[in-house]
């Protein structure tokens, strides 16, 4: 019974990502520039929030230093590709390690941290940060930040114009995404939720709870960090800007509007945040009253999101129709299948 | 010797403000157990408010300050009903903490909407400067600090004498126990809510004509949550006193640079959660209850 219920799931699940596959690759061209730039917008915001999604979602760390990471990716990134002339690739890779890098001797003192005080540590990381990357020239050049870095030249292919760009943005969130979920169905993603939901127990069950807490932090960092590289890339021009507490906020209400554990719902909120602004045009000056009511609404009644609400509108609906296939024996077996209720 | 004990003054009078600001965080968290990333924006509304009942109803005075309360009341509650009420029972417990960030989102707009977003000055409530030789203050600096002193002194004589205040740390500490003994919950909620908005509200309007009307006060709100945890997390002393840290820490960075003060304070910070993350005061560490 429970195999007849994963089977339609899972080809349903595949025949979206397919569709979805199809739609994006043939997008570039039916879509003009402005419209490809909202996409590759939220193409990178979606790489970015699947750090959430490791974090968070997978480990129930609220880290509040995404765009620090990001920060970090792509200022390093402009560095080492404009001023130390290095290939761009070879550039782009040395900051995500790089990143990656501080990131992880950055979690040897903030996982140690549980709760609140993990969030106020990334927080103040974050703000720390921010004004480091507004004021410190050898880094971020100040508030004017870096211009003029070059564009990706990868095994001699330039991306020069955006429809280059969205197909390798859509080529790289697929693999990225496909990692996140390979990392959801392993042994380590599986020692990361049973953290997050019962720390003590998981120690108790061997899980080594700092060395993870880590891992996934130094993940999630790479993912921001790739995001960030990508932005450098992207735009040619990075500042200070891009990188404040407020983007940070606006990060967390994508992933909460699409859904913390979902990597579709990462996708559906970056999509919509970033198309946002351009449907609610007409009433622009309200635009962010807006999304503050919407985030409060979403907060009060779909907490996990719209990912959330999909899935539960989907567990209704296969229940309803186990109930009409089962009979007598529905009743047991849906105390068996849930027992919580 | 001046300029150390001008810098003293400031730091010790915006300290006041941060330890305000995290009084008030603190005791949304003992209370119903939820961060309000929101507390910066509530900051800015009472500057607003103060603003708005100046300059555009223009009432000066004793009026003044009681409609403010008054006002303040009325957003605490509102705050209170769209924030907490509808999502005291959900177990996911990240969505109340969004949920105060929507709302610092909307209150930042309203505000904006109904008084333009222009940075706006507001006069102080004494102007002029102290100048006593090289020490140099201005006496908007010393109000601040003795208005605040009095309010953190009613804060903590309603909580440990007077039995509404009791009756909310009764609350806040185990609701159920509370209303078995008949103190209804909800009620003790709206008044902490009231209470924090008011605290809050009224130190956006202390600190109003130092730094403008804008709505980006609400950066304060994160040097509130580095003095709540360089204080201890979860004593009212502690806040108190590790606002007074933070301000004194920022102002003497000052004499060394202007623009990395806030790398400073939250460098602090950091090496406090790694060295003692309890903070001075610490107590038992809190769980989120929502």
């Amino acid at each position: 019974m429970k195999q007849k219920l994963l089977q339609p799931r899972t080809l349903l699940k595949l025949a979206l990502w397919v569709v979805g596959l199809i739609v994006l690759l043939l997008l570039p061209g039916q879509l003009n520039n402005y419209q490809l730039t909202i996409v590759d917008s939220a193409i990178i915001y979606f790489i970015a929030s699947l750090s959430y999604t490791v974090m968070l979602g997978m480990g129930g760390m609220m880290s509040m230093a995404t765009v620090t990471f990001m920060g970090l990716g792509a200022f390093f990134t402009a560095q080492l590709a404009k001023n130390w002339g290095l290939p761009t690739p070879l550039a782009g890779l040395l900051a995500v390690l790089a990143t990656a890098a501080i990131a992880y001797i950055l979690s040897i003192m903030l996982v140690r941290l549980e709760g609140y005080y993990f969030v106020f540590g990334t927080i103040g990381l974050c703000n720390m940060m921010s004004t480091v990357f507004q004021n410190f020239k050898p880094l971020s050049n100040g508030a004017d930040g870096i211009n003029g870095i070059p564009k990706l030249n990868l095994f001699g292919f330039t991306f020069r114009n955006l429809s280059d760009w969205c197909l390798l943005l859509v080529v790289l969130a697929v693999i990225l995404a496909i990692g996140v979920s390979r990392v959801r169905k392993s042994a380590l993603g599986r020692s990361l939720m049973s953290i997050r939901d019962n720390p003590v127990t998981a120690q108790t069950l061997g899980v080594n709870v700092l060395r993870t807490k880590r891992i996934a932090f130094t993940i999630g960092a790479f993912l921001s960090a790739t995001a960030g590289m990508l932005v450098a890339f992207h735009n040619g021009v990075v500042s200070a800007s891009l990188f404040t507490f407020n983007v940070q906020q606006s990060l967390l209400m994508m992933v909460m509007l699409g859904g913390v554990n979902s990597t579709f719902g990462a996708l559906g909120g970056a999509f919509l945040v970033q198309l946002m602004p351009e449907v609610l045009r007409p009433i622009q000056q309200y635009l962010r009253l807006v999304q503050g009511i919407l985030l409060i609404l979403l907060m009060i009644f779909m907490p996990m999101g719209i990912a959330g609400l999909l899935q539960s509108a989907w567990k209704k609906i296969s229940k309803s129709i186990q109930k009409r296939k089962g009979g007598l024996n529905v009743g047991m077996q849906q105390n068996l299948e849930n027992p919580g209720g | 010797m001046g300029m150390f004990l001008s810098l003293t003054g400031s730091g010790l009078a915006m300290g006041m403000i941060y330890a305000m600001l995290s009084v008030g965080l603190l005791l949304l968290i003992r209370a119903v157990g939820v961060t309000n990333y929101a507390q910066g924006d509530l900051l800015a509304l009472g500057a607003y408010t103060a603003f708005f009942l100046m300059d555009r109803l223009d009432l000066s005075g004793l009026p003044m300050i009681l409609l403010m309360i008054l006002l303040f009341a009325c957003f605490g509650a509102i705050f209170m009903f769209t924030c907490y009420y509808p999502l005291r029972k959900t177990k996911w417990k990240q969505s109340i903490m969004v949920c105060t960030i929507g709302a610092g989102m909307v209150i930042q707009e309203i505000c904006m909407i109904v008084c333009g977003s222009m940075v706006k000055p507001m006069d102080p409530i004494i102007p002029g400067t102290l100048t006593i030789g090289t020490f140099v203050l201005q006496y908007q600096y010393i109000v601040v600090f003795l208005l605040s002193i009095l309010v953190m002194v009613g804060v903590y004589l309603l909580f440990d004498k007077v039995y509404a205040g009791r009756a909310m740390q009764a609350a806040a500490q185990n609701s159920y126990a509370a209303n078995l003994i008949g103190i209804p919950a909800i009620l003790t909620t709206l008044g902490t809510y009231i209470i924090v908005m008011m605290i809050s509200g009224f130190a956006g309007y202390l600190v109003a004509p130092i730094f403008l009307v804008r709505t980006t006060l609400n950066t304060l709100q994160s040097k509130a949550f580095a003095s709540m945890v360089l204080g201890g997390f979860g004593s009212v002393p502690g806040a108190v006193l590790g606002g007074l840290l933070i301000g004194l820490i920022e102002a003497y960075s000052t004499y060394f640079t202007t623009v990395y003060k806030d790398v400073f304070v939250f460098g602090v910070l950091l090496l406090t959660l790694l060295i003692r993350p309890q903070g001075i005061f610490g107590e038992i560490q809190l769980k989120e209850k929502a």
